[in-house]
């Protein structure tokens, strides 16, 4: 990520996709969907407002949301007394592991201003935390939902040990009104944009809609667990990418049994936010098992929880049994290789793209591959030339970034086709592709079939209409361009 | 006791589970001409249709849903659609009912015995808690289970009534004013999930009653547990009401019901079986709407009322007691005159309430006064004089009419009572003969007598059946199950009742679950308004099923004829004992059968009855036809095929039926007025009906052109589920889908992702579509249910944190808390860390090892809700919900070793 290094036409290409149609007046969720909150896009959209139309800017973004995200890492685990040793070691690991993501550490900052108020028994922290997560219900309602759920739990348990049964209370109703107050503001201001009911019902159906089987991708379990597998097969999984899934759940299940156990000794009320980080981790660690690809999401909660349980335990440790403490940061160095063995392997062919300069639209300053500089200049070329400026294309494969690179609409709501996982939204792809009649449809040759499973068997009914409606145009590079079948031909 | 009633109900489960004896009464089956074609024979019970036509039905269809991993909120199957969860009566989140969900039907044997033992177990202890002793109390808790709980078991109303005598003792017990409250939310609410409401109601009105007469300053926190109980159900209480006021029985009930039981159901009291039972050979109910069930429900025998009478006698004043004599009156009041309050002044709570039923009180409060009555009898010496020299005589009568025979029906009735009344005296004079004498085992001498008099003549009320005969799939059904998509509507016979479609995955056009849809159930009655004796559809025209989108028609005659009505009435029994004449006049065409309706119960049944057409000008027989009794049903129609038999309009015919060889016991009756009821059915041009299987009196037929989605544009029905329907339209015009499903609040529709108004709601959903190409998505959320969840969830926060909270606040569990803490500390120290270490590691690798383990257990696939999208999970055929199970039970597995083993080193830790 940053200045070099290929644009991902689908993670970042989606982003760019949502700006290009908000830089064209379209409305979110009305005109085209996406499965995040508005507020996971404003800040992309206002980049490019202030920075320039380009993957510069997104990039620029990603990059300030890890420097506020690793600040916010250290912050809470200063606040916890850790070692500066510790601090340091956390800053180089974050930067060298990906994962990270302000989205992910919004819940834990809620937690950790709820705590804050429990220590410092300042409402500032209670009304901070409360009007947090009523923002954070218009970024990711995934986790505002997690976040919700473990206030609650936490308010019970409050409820259940407190003295102070009254207290606790009118505390939950002082945090429910400032979450309800943050709420109704971001309510008020889309609602005026036009598309907050919509967003509230887009969610809706897409947890009903997009959730178990419905999952858009992801794959099931390593088999690991109720297979018949030999010793080897076993030793192999356990090398595995995925397998880090598991290691990260054992871990996030020990310290989380050691942290009640503390709890439950200490009564200490930093036992008791780590405590909840790590059942926050393990939620998150939950809702990925349908994207069990996503293992390193956890990474970041991992080393939090350890840092602290080791940093806690050093002194007593040193005088009981310093072996166990080098004997844990032993096994955690390995699971910490493992990642980033997996991750930082084109380290060097990265920065080896800094000496690649060339003057790409919309890409520039970034360095990317020729083969990826020859892919965007071939389709803008192509577009700007044979394509009106207010006629609307479909890209048939997870491309969205194309849109942004080629400066065209979507004929459809669907950026991301991979989204359109009903039989129902693939149908509406075809009736919008029905109603707008793009004259062009290009297909990615070397589109990346998620999880194994190809576009064209995802969409059949989409393919069905292209196959029907259109034909073989040209090839542009390494993508297939189809037109319109004069009418006579149409189905 | 604990350990035995705990040793009984485990027992009990393995020999439900072992034996796989259902406690479904099949046999109500043969009753249905569907169902017993070749074999018919009456029914073991006649009054246990309900668990076999409704409860199973239900428990198969929730079943069904859990193994799709969906929560059955919308029953799709009947009425055009009803809400399920809402009617309450299917007791989905009853406890006992998971036990179903695990097991199948062979846990029903198993839920009856706890559902009994529960509620013995409890008025024991509430008796006890009266300070009557343990004889006494043993002898009013088996009064008090002697009737309504065995006769309803198998019905929702006794999962509410098992907690009535919990309450009780609750009342009595010296609690603290929370744990009293907590107590009897928590009852209330598992008795509101029992699944019937009006028991509930019932029980909370004497559970009030007692409160006010004897622990008055219980008052507040009884009401405040009450209202707590209903907001704890909250999910389920909610949708119920929003059902109950859309609903077409509780504006119907007031209008008609009355609810009371006759003054001549009085002496059932004391002598249950005085029209004998419907599991003997013989019974007859008192009226039409007062059964067996209802009268003998709070029936407590001849030993109880001797009890009663000498406590009001001689112990009226005793302070712990004297309310039960309150409230046993106040019971017979209740069920015998509120009723007819009704027709003074409306209130809809009487009015649509089974008010009837409040006898179960009367039969549970006697338990009281039988109990203390007689501890106070046990130890006094009463000569009872010559009282003893009856018995003699007795015992030699009843021994004279087991031998004595008769032909009669009369003299068999008269033989069955004055063995019965023997039976009764016989057994009352041994009890308080024994209980006034000094013979050894006269403790276990009395229980026995009373378990004679009052339990072992109801014992055998419910029948197990084989698994062999669970809902059978004989050609009838086969010809359904083919046809499957199809919505049902039986007319004339009862061959597919309501609800029982639902064991068998069919659709029904009708509803059975006490409650319906008003909107549909108006138009229905208003569509398909002839009704027959039976309270079913007649007769049906074409339009009309069309518009209810029925595709299906059951009847027991050829709906494709022309059906003319000859003699009406159906309200008198003839019985055919000579030939009856029926005159036809006026009516022409070729005739092709003879609908007449027969009456067989109690009967033989082995003649041979003769049917003749007549030329009345001529005098000759111009058609001939004969049938087997056998082949006929109790209060059924049956139809004589003719043939080749033409009827000139304005000419006069006679319709002759003859009994052949036939006696006064082996013959059937007709129903009628003065004259047998007749239809004729002429042949009809241009057949709007395909038969697709006849088979005597039983024929289905498919309506032609039937749908139940209706459009003028063209559409795509891409998916369907019982709460969406998915559609794609592609018009040059605006136009409609008309789907033939009820509308009812919680159903929605949207178009292209946004909300549309559904058009049509009276009864069905119409939604206008506009010209283009679009996605249309017709959905139901019941909001009632989401903000019930709500309520409820906070409830039960409330209610475990309130809980929790006195435990923790406790002088024990402080205590307890400390040397937890201190072993804590101990075991972490230099000199046991090793050991702890090693320990612990243990318990990890233990987790892991277990955790392993249970998921090898699990299955490897399991049926997941069908889903659309394409993606790995769907092709591979792999479930998502069963990665979260596994990874669930490892996550757990780890844990729960991890803490347990932390709990034992320092709990044990002296």
């Amino acid at each position: 990520m940053g200045i070099v290094g290929d644009i991902n036409l689908i993670d970042e290409g989606q982003y760019s996709a949502w700006v290009t149609n908000m830089l064209h007046g379209e409305t979110m969720y009305k005109d085209f969907y996406l499965q995040y909150g508005p507020l996971m896009v404003y800040p992309y959209y206002f980049f490019a407002k202030v920075f320039g139309i380009s993957f510069f800017s997104f990039r620029l973004w990603d990059v300030m949301q890890i420097g506020l995200s690793i600040t916010i890492f250290v912050a809470i685990l200063k606040f916890l007394k850790v070692k500066r040793i510790f601090l340091v070691f956390s800053v180089v690991t974050l930067l060298l592991v990906p994962g990270l993501n302000l989205r992910y550490l919004l819940g834990l900052t809620i937690l950790f201003l709820c705590i804050n108020f429990c220590i410092r028994q300042s409402k500032i922290y209670l009304i901070a935390s409360g009007i947090l997560l009523g923002a954070i219900f218009y970024a990711s309602f995934e986790f505002a939902s997690i976040s919700l759920v473990l206030l609650l739990l936490l308010g019970i348990l409050f409820m259940i040990f407190s003295a102070e049964f009254k207290e606790i209370i009118k505390s939950m109703i002082f945090f429910l009104i400032s979450f309800f107050f943050s709420f109704l503001i971001f309510y008020l201001i889309f609602f005026k944009i036009g598309f907050v009911n919509l967003y509230f019902l887009s969610t809706l159906n897409f947890i009903k809609d997009l959730s178990g089987q419905n999952l858009p991708n992801g794959q099931g379990l390593l088999p690991v667990l109720g297979a018949s597998m030999n010793i080897s097969e076993y030793l192999r999984a356990l090398v595995s990418r995925v397998s880090l899934f598991y290691i990260s759940l054992v871990m996030l299940t020990i310290s989380s049994a050691i942290l009640i156990i503390r709890v439950s000794v200490t009564k200490k009320t930093k036992d008791l936010f780590v405590l909840f980080a790590s059942l926050y981790a393990l939620l998150i660690n939950f809702s990925i098992i349908g994207r069990s690809g996503h293992y390193f999401s956890v990474f970041p909660f991992c080393l939090f929880v350890f840092l602290y349980l080791i940093n806690s335990s050093y002194e007593y440790l040193k005088k009981i049994n310093v072996k166990f403490f080098y004997i844990m940061l032993f096994l955690f160095g390995i699971y910490l290789v493992r990642h980033i063995l997996i991750f930082r392997t084109d380290l060097f062919h990265s920065i080896s793209l800094l000496t690649n300069v060339s003057q790409i639209e919309k890409v520039s300053p970034i360095r990317i591959t020729k083969n990826q500089e020859t892919d965007i200049k071939t389709i803008q070329d192509f577009v700007s030339r044979r394509v009106k400026k207010n006629e609307k294309i479909y890209i048939l494969n997870n491309d969205p970034g194309l849109y942004f690179l080629v400066d065209r609409l979507n004929a459809t709501r669907y950026d991301l086709p991979l989204l359109a996982e009903t039989i129902g939204m693939r149908y509406e792809i075809v009736n919008q592709l029905k109603e707008n009649h793009p004259i062009f449809i290009i297909e990615d040759k070397n589109a990346w079939a998620v999880d194994g499973v190809s576009d064209r068997q995802r969409m059949p009914e989409v393919f069905n209409y292209v196959i029907q409606n259109y034909k073989f145009k040209t090839n542009v590079g390494s993508y297939i361009i189809y037109s319109l079948k004069p009418i006579s031909n149409k189905s | 006791m604990k350990k035995y009633i705990g040793a009984f109900i485990i027992a009990a489960f393995l020999v439900s589970v072992i034996f796989q004896k259902f406690l479904v009464p099949t046999d109500v089956f043969s009753y249905l001409p569907s169902f017993s074609l070749d074999n018919w024979q009456k029914p073991y019970n006649s009054l246990l249709a309900d668990p076999l036509f409704q409860f199973e039905p239900w428990r198969i269809f929730t079943s069904n849903a859990i193994r799709h991993f969906q929560i059955p909120i919308w029953n799709p199957l009947n009425g055009g659609g009803v809400p399920f969860l809402a009617s309450f009566q299917n007791a989905f989140f009853f406890p006992l009912t998971f036990v179903y969900f695990i097991v199948g039907p062979a846990s029903l044997l198993f839920t009856a015995i706890v559902k009994v033992s529960v509620f013995s177990a409890f008025t024991f202890l509430f008796l006890r808690s009266l300070k009557i002793g343990k004889l006494g109390s043993i002898l009013g808790s088996i009064v008090a289970s002697s009737n309504y709980m065995i006769l309803w078991i198998q019905w929702p109303q006794t999962n509410v009534y098992m907690f009535f005598p919990l309450l009780l003792l609750l009342s009595e017990k010296k609690l603290s004013k929370k744990i009293y409250f907590l107590s009897i939310s928590l009852i209330y609410f598992l008795a509101l999930l029992g699944g019937h409401p009006e028991t509930l109601f019932n029980i909370f009105i004497f559970h009030i009653l007692y409160i006010l007469f004897k622990k008055r300053n219980l008052i507040f926190s009884t009401l405040s547990g009450f209202t707590f109980g209903l907001l704890l159900g909250s999910f389920q209480l909610f949708p119920f009401i929003e059902y109950l006021l859309n609903s077409y029985a509780f504006f119907q009930r007031g209008v008609h019901h009355q609810s009371v039981l006759p003054v001549l159901s009085l002496p059932f009291f004391v002598f249950p079986q005085l029209l004998g039972a419907p599991q003997y050979s013989i019974y007859k109910s008192l009226s039409q709407s007062t059964n067996y069930a209802e009268y003998a429900a709070g029936s407590v025998g001849l030993i109880a009322v001797i009890m009663l009478i000498v406590y009001v006698l001689k112990y009226r004043r005793n302070k712990i007691v004297w309310p039960s004599l309150i409230l046993i009156s106040l019971a017979f009041v209740f069920s015998y005159l509120l009723g007819y309050l009704n027709s003074l002044v409306k209130i809809p709570i009487i009015s649509s309430n089974n008010n009837q039923r409040f006898i179960i009180f009367a039969g549970f409060f006697s338990s009281i006064p039988l109990a203390f009555t007689f501890e106070k009898l046990l130890n006094k010496k009463i000569n009872l004089g010559k009282l003893r020299f009856l018995l003699i005589p007795a015992l030699i009568f009843f021994g004279a009419a087991l031998f004595i025979k008769s032909s009669s029906k009369e003299g068999v009735y008269l033989i069955y009572l004055s063995k019965y009344l023997l039976f009764v005296l016989i057994t009352t004079l041994l009890f308080f003969l024994v209980l006034f004498s000094k013979i050894r085992f006269k403790k276990t001498l009395l229980i026995l007598l009373l378990i004679v008099q009052v339990i072992i003549p109801n014992i055998f009320y419910n029948k197990l059946t084989n698994g062999s005969e669970y809902y059978p799939k004989n050609n009838f059904i086969k010809n359904l199950i083919a046809n499957k998509d199809q919505r049902i509507l039986q007319i004339g016979n009862l061959n597919l009742p309501p609800d029982l479609n639902m064991a068998y995955g069919l659709e029904s056009a009708e509803n059975y679950d006490a409650m319906d849809v008003r909107n549909y159930k108006i138009a229905f009655d208003r569509a398909f308004s002839i009704k027959n004796h039976l309270g079913l559809v007649d007769e049906v025209d074409y339009g009309s099923l069309k518009q209810f989108g029925i595709g299906m028609v059951i009847a027991d005659y050829d709906i494709n004829s022309k059906k003319i009505n000859i003699q009406k009435g159906s309200g008198s029994r003839i019985l055919l004992l000579k030939p009856q004449i029926i005159e036809i006049h006026g009516v022409g065409g070729q005739l092709i059968g003879v609908r007449i309706i027969t009456a067989t119960f109690n009967r033989l049944n082995s003649c041979q009855i003769d049917i003749e057409v007549i030329d009345k000008t001529s005098t000759k027989p111009i058609g001939r036809n004969s049938f087997d009794c056998k082949d006929v049903r109790d209060n059924m129609f049956y139809t004589i095929p003719f043939s080749g038999v033409t009827l000139t309009k304005d000419s006069f015919y006679q319709i002759v039926i003859r009994p052949i060889n036939l006696s006064k016991d082996n013959s059937i009756a007709l129903l009628g007025g003065s004259k047998p009821y007749l239809d004729v059915l002429l042949k009809e041009k241009n057949p709007n009906y395909v038969q697709l299987f006849n088979e005597k009196s039983v024929y289905v037929f498919n309506v032609k052109d039937a749908q139940k989605i209706v459009s003028n544009i063209q559409y795509k029905n891409i998916h369907q589920t019982p709460t969406e329907f998915l559609f794609l339209t592609d018009s040059k015009k605006d136009g409609f889908i008309d789907l033939k499903y009820t509308y009812y609040p919680g159903w929605a529709a949207q178009i292209d992702g946004s909300k549309v108004e559904i058009q049509g709601k009276n009864p069905f959903m119409r939604i206008d579509v506009p010209k283009g190409a679009h996605y249309l998505k017709i959905y139901y959320v019941p909001k009632t249910f989401i903000l019930g969840l709500v309520i409820s969830f906070v409830a039960f926060v409330l209610v475990l944190s309130f809980s929790i909270r006195m435990v923790l606040f406790s002088s024990k569990f402080v205590l307890l808390h400390s040397k937890y803490r201190k072993n804590s500390l101990a075991i972490l120290s230099k000199k046991e860390f090793p050991q702890t270490i090693s320990y612990m590691s243990f318990a990890v690798t233990a987790g892991i090892i277990v955790g392993i383990s249970l998921i090898g257990l699990l299955p490897s696939n399991i049926n997941v809700a069908y889903v659309t999208s394409i993606n790995w999970l769907t092709l591979n055929n792999h479930s998502l919900i069963l990665d979260y199970i596994k990874i669930g039970v490892l996550f757990l597995s780890i844990s729960i070793s991890i803490i347990l083993t932390w709990l034992r080193l320092t709990l044990k830790k002296q």
